[in-house]
């Protein structure tokens, strides 16, 4: 027991090398020539603000005729879908023959304080559902929202049922009052009004540090750690420097809309209570009837499942799965597994209702 | 390679210094795990105790957690910063908070202990002692205040120390008893509360400053809420509040930090458990240094994630954003109070422009809709005709 800390040949070893991977860690470091992400060819299709939507090209073939709009959390960048080649939901789903959109909800700047999540949900959305409606022909589409985006997507399915052919929500936080996230409790106490009053946008690093928080020490230390073991590797360092990349490049919020979704949903849990309003119209969740793809990941410490699951008895849909994926918030994108079993999964499902 | 204008240092001198870091870790954690073992295995001795040093005890292995964030300041200084505001230099600032926390403790054992002495077991004292007390303290807290705020305030603001460590005209002359006497009244009553910090719990940190916090309003704060006079009224007085506000963010963050670090101290001697109990169990157990590195920091996660699941951390937390939030706003008010001549905009201004701007897309948004609606109508009209 202990041989390496009672032996000292032992250390000194393991010292030796972790300099000699030290070394050649900084060599790939000092080579990288920049972080690249988003490797699948898409085209600007649509701007509005700061918002703009992008469609992605594929050569293949079509084999659903109804696109599919992905509508991504305010809080992180959408490329976490198509971080590289070989970990990219997209290009997988893409080689699965469907036509596929995806919001950027860009970066919010002061100037986009008084946005509100009626903007987000009436304006923007609404705009972009209606945009890929008219270039393809469909009067209803695919809606396919990730995260916070889900949320979106939802409240956006219940108000405009009559655009939305199928839902998808993938880790979605719907039932904001469970306690297994600490989001959910920690946000109970927070003073929000004083906080979008004084900040005016939120910004990106303040909601790291809360993210950061959920598992100090594994993300704070043995994440940078566990590199230090494949230092060597450039694929493992790029890789490495990729993700880092996205969980730092955190776009603000607009003050308005965070002021809403962290006191109507966080704090009061209006949306399962069925009494969230947007625009002047109350958020019905009975009024989704489309069919629905609940996708919950089972580790997961942002989202846990039991705030994901219960949408499905909330809404009016018939057809509706719950699906839970082996894994965490950002796994169910990356991971070898996800890339394996996801895409087909999702896929398979659209493809049974699709219209032909 | 030379500094570049990033503020990167030579790479090659920062791989050596990382190296020396590296070694000095690696004697760190030497050192505390063998204190730490010395637990669990009697047997065990520490590399300086093998050499003929001092043996250490079990409980200093507690102060793996200062000794830890000491080599990482230590380390990320060696780094530089790259980008003035983040990175490094954002956890710099964290760790240089940390030691507001260690030295605002250490100004009050000091305190603690002058008054337990002077005050008596039943917490009775002489006036003329404790006059004398008084001035002494004074001096000793001119001195550590400097230490204490200065590095905590936003380097432009670092000067605004000599507020407390220059030479007050209110600290001299009997107005000097009345500046202090929260104090004498908050140590009276740690007194007679009878608390001992020779092992601090949260419990008793997160009290005592509370009793500091009541102590700093009635003295330093209600010398910052002093109404101000005469022609920079405005500007003072928006300064005065933006170093209280500052202020009373400090104490919450102490309670923060005595929180965090308490928890710590809770971790250490969960891992001691674990230690234990794995020993007395046999079998394989732990066979390196890593599977003890992953039981240290997996045992350090379940504790800290089990205290911010609590209410009293998030009602910490919230406090701490709060009283942030107040400080944030005070500044902003005297930055804008205080930069009003010069000739650009600021953000209240900027604020107002957007709001303005905000309700003419909206309002463009809503004719465009209106014009779309009856655009649409008259055709439909049209086709009926």
């Amino acid at each position: 027991m202990f041989r390496e800390l009672l032996d000292p040949k032992f250390f000194l070893r393991e010292l030796e090398e972790v300099n000699r991977k030290l070394v050649k860690g900084a060599e790939i470091l000092l080579s990288i020539p920049e972080v690249d992400v988003e490797p699948t060819p898409k085209e600007l299709v649509y701007e509005e603000d700061k918002m703009r939507l992008y469609h992605y090209l594929s050569t293949g073939e079509l084999r659903c005729p109804v696109p599919i709009l992905i509508c991504y959390a305010l809080v992180n960048r959408q490329y976490m879908m198509d971080l590289q080649s070989d970990r990219s939901l997209i290009r997988n789903l893409l080689g699965q023959g469907l036509d596929i959109y995806i919001i950027d909800w860009g970066y919010p700047d002061h100037g986009d304080r008084y946005v509100t999540l009626e903007d987000y949900i009436d304006v923007y959305l609404n705009d972009c559902v209606d945009v890929v409606r008219e270039r393809s022909g469909c009067d209803r589409i695919n809606l396919l929202g990730v995260c916070q985006g889900g949320t979106f997507s939802t409240i956006y399915a219940a108000l405009y049922p009559e655009k939305i052919l199928n839902l998808i929500t993938m880790v979605t936080p719907i039932d904001f009052h469970v306690t297994d996230g600490l989001l959910n409790v920690w946000s109970q106490y927070m003073d929000v009004d004083k906080m979008v009053d004084t900040m005016g946008i939120i910004p990106g690093e303040f909601m790291n540090v809360g993210f950061l928080m959920l598992k100090p020490f594994q993300l704070m230390v043995d994440k940078y750690v566990g590199l230090m073991d494949n230092l060597d590797d450039p694929a493992t360092v790029a890789n490495f420097v990729r993700m880092e990349k996205w969980i730092f490049d955190s776009p603000a919020q607009a003050g308005e809309a965070y002021r809403q979704f962290l006191k109507d949903l966080y704090q009061q849990n209006k949306l399962v209570k069925g009494e969230l309003e947007i625009g002047g119209r109350r958020v019905d969740l009975g009024r989704i009837t489309m069919p629905l793809l609940n996708i919950y990941a089972t580790e997961d410490h942002l989202v846990p499942p039991a705030s994901s699951i219960p949408l499905n008895d909330l809404v009016g849909s018939e057809d509706k799965t719950l699906y839970g994926f082996p894994g965490g918030h950002i796994g169910i994108y990356v991971s070898s597994r996800s890339q394996k079993e996801l895409a087909p999964m999702v896929s398979d499902w659209l493809m049974e209702r699709c219209p032909r | 390679m030379a500094e570049n204008g990033g503020g990167w240092p030579d790479m090659t001198e920062a791989l050596k210094r990382w190296q020396e870091l590296q070694a000095e870790a690696f004697r760190m954690w030497m050192e505390a795990w063998g204190n730490t073992l010395s637990g669990a295995f009697p047997g065990w001795r520490t590399p300086s105790a093998r050499k003929g040093e001092k043996e250490k005890t079990a409980g200093e292995a507690r102060s793996l957690y200062r000794e830890w964030t000491e080599h990482v300041r230590e380390l990320l200084t060696g780094f530089g910063a790259p980008v003035t505001g983040v990175g490094p230099e954002t956890f710099l600032r964290v760790f240089r908070t940390a030691e507001v926390y260690n030295k605002l403790y250490s100004l009050w054992m000091e305190m603690y202990e002058d008054y337990r002495r002077a005050a008596g077991e039943e917490g009775e004292f002489d006036l003329e002692a404790l006059h004398d007390l008084m001035e002494k303290w004074a001096d000793r807290y001119r001195e550590l205040v400097d230490q204490v705020f200065a590095p905590a305030l936003p380097e432009p603001l670092q000067w605004v120390a000599q507020l407390y460590s220059g030479e007050m005209p209110l600290l001299a002359g009997g107005l000097t008893i009345h500046f202090w006497a929260p104090w004498a009244e908050f140590a009276r009553s740690m007194s007679k509360k009878g608390l001992s910090l020779e092992r601090p719990t949260p419990e008793v940190a997160l009290e005592v400053y509370e009793e500091w916090r009541r102590a700093y309003k009635e003295s330093f704060g209600r010398l910052l809420r002093m109404p101000a006079m005469g022609y920079y009224r405005e500007a003072m007085e928006k300064y005065a509040k933006t170093m209280d506000s500052l202020n009373e963010f400090g104490i919450v963050l102490a309670e923060f930090y005595a929180t965090l670090q308490g928890t710590g101290a809770k971790a250490m001697e969960r891992l001691q458990e674990r230690l234990a109990s794995l020993r007395e169990e046999g079998g394989e157990g732990l066979m390196s240094f890593r599977d003890l590195y992953r039981l240290w920091w997996q045992t350090n996660e379940d504790i800290y994630v089990d205290l911010f699941r609590t209410e009293e951390f998030s009602r910490l937390l919230g406090q701490l954003i709060d009283k942030a939030m107040d400080f944030r706003s005070n500044f902003r008010a005297y930055v804008e109070e205080a930069s009003k001549e010069l000739p650009f905009p600021n953000r209240s201004e900027m604020d107002h422009l957007y709001r303005t701007l905000d309700r003419l897309k909206r309002e463009v948004r809503s004719l465009k809709k209106e014009l779309r609606d009856s655009g649409i109508a008259a055709a439909g009209s049209v086709g009926e005709g």
